[in-house]
């Protein structure tokens, strides 16, 4: 989930093109996607491939990533796409605001933050 | 005191009687329930009253406020006190972004932390936050004073004018054309007023330190072109 725009999105579907990564439109969260599995396909864990992204993904963007065992969160250095976590010992929860999070249960005790920039929080099990 | 509980009373039925109060009534104390993230809650408010919103809150609220007292017995979503004119506007948690973003008077006081571009084009307000700010604070703050009981993140002031931002932590970066400068006994004494009135008890004015303009960037000059 991708909220933000990549402007170097063209640059790199060539690259993950030639890498052998196929499209299906020309989106740039399909991009980011793409690269993320590429990453991973190369034996990072979704966590490594967060924190490459912040080296390779130029734009502004807040992601909300899950895979089959991992859920992960990174904003962009500058951060002004909103975001905002609960975390309880129960589950973590994503919203763009708390008014999304706030008919979980047990979110009166639940830690409620916003996640840092170019931060990379990163839950697997 | 009047009650509105937001998960009966729709949010323009609750701001629409705050902005049209009783004429000349002495109960000026109304209580807000269950906002549950709500936005622009009591936003708009004109008259000398007294709101207390039990619970967290959505973006921008008590946003553009004279005179009123609204205090947030939770955390406020972005935007909080924005272009705020006078008053008083108290956060018991935290403040997402833009908390007092371009207001103009009044005092915003934060218990607890508050996120990125706290104070952006301030103009006047005064905004004491008792933990921590994010990053690019204060960024084009024209004019008011903006404390920070903890620390303060990355670019703090950029292109500042003359705002004056008091930290007692550490400052992690100060943005384009912003310094830090000496605390002079008006500063010891601005600030005292300033901590007083924000209810800050056992802090000192002479743990923080001072930042401003350089006055570096008022006017475009090419010599400069890489920090604009």
């Amino acid at each position: 989930m991708h909220n933000g725009s990549l402007s170097n999105h063209n640059n790199l579907r060539r690259e993950l093109v030639r890498e052998g990564m196929t499209f299906e439109t020309e989106n740039d969260t399909e991009v980011a996607a793409a690269y993320l599995s590429s990453k991973m396909e190369h034996g990072q864990n979704l966590g490594q491939a967060l924190e490459s992204g912040l080296d390779d993904l130029d734009g502004f963007y807040t992601f909300v990533v899950g895979t089959k065992n991992g859920f992960g969160v990174v904003r962009d250095p500058i951060a002004c796409k909103p975001a905002v976590m609960a975390e309880t010992d129960q589950y973590v929860a994503f919203g763009s605001e708390y008014r999304a999070l706030a008919g979980l249960p047990g979110i009166e005790d639940a830690k409620v933050w916003e996640p840092e920039p170019s931060t990379v929080y990163f839950w697997e099990h | 005191m009047h009650v509105f509980d937001l998960a009966e009373t729709p949010l323009r039925e609750l701001n629409s009687a705050l902005h049209n109060p009783p004429a000349g009534a002495n109960d000026i104390v109304w209580e807000i329930r269950n906002p549950r993230g709500g936005h622009a809650v009591a936003v708009g408010i004109d008259s000398d009253l007294q709101v207390e919103v039990h619970g967290n809150v959505g973006y921008y609220c008590g946003g553009m406020n004279k005179h009123a007292t609204v205090t947030i017995h939770g955390s406020a979503g972005a935007g909080v006190g924005e272009n705020m004119m006078s008053g008083k506007i108290i956060v018991e948690g935290d403040a997402s972004q833009y908390a007092g973003a371009t207001g103009h008077g009044g005092l915003l006081v934060i218990r607890g932390n508050a996120s990125s571009r706290c104070g952006i084009s301030m103009k006047g307000i005064d905004i004491v936050v008792h933990g921590n700010i994010g990053h690019m604070s204060a960024f084009m703050a024209q004019t008011g004073n903006l404390v920070v009981l903890g620390d303060a993140g990355d670019a703090l002031g950029d292109s500042i004018y003359e705002a004056r931002l008091f930290v007692r932590g550490q400052v992690k970066s100060l943005g384009a054309d912003c310094i830090e400068k000496e605390m002079r006994p008006e500063h010891i004494e601005l600030l005292q007023d300033l901590l007083d009135e924000a209810g800050v008890e056992g802090v000192s004015p002479s743990e923080f330190k001072r930042y401003g303009s350089a006055r570096k960037l008022y006017n475009f000059d090419i010599d400069n072109v890489d920090a604009y």
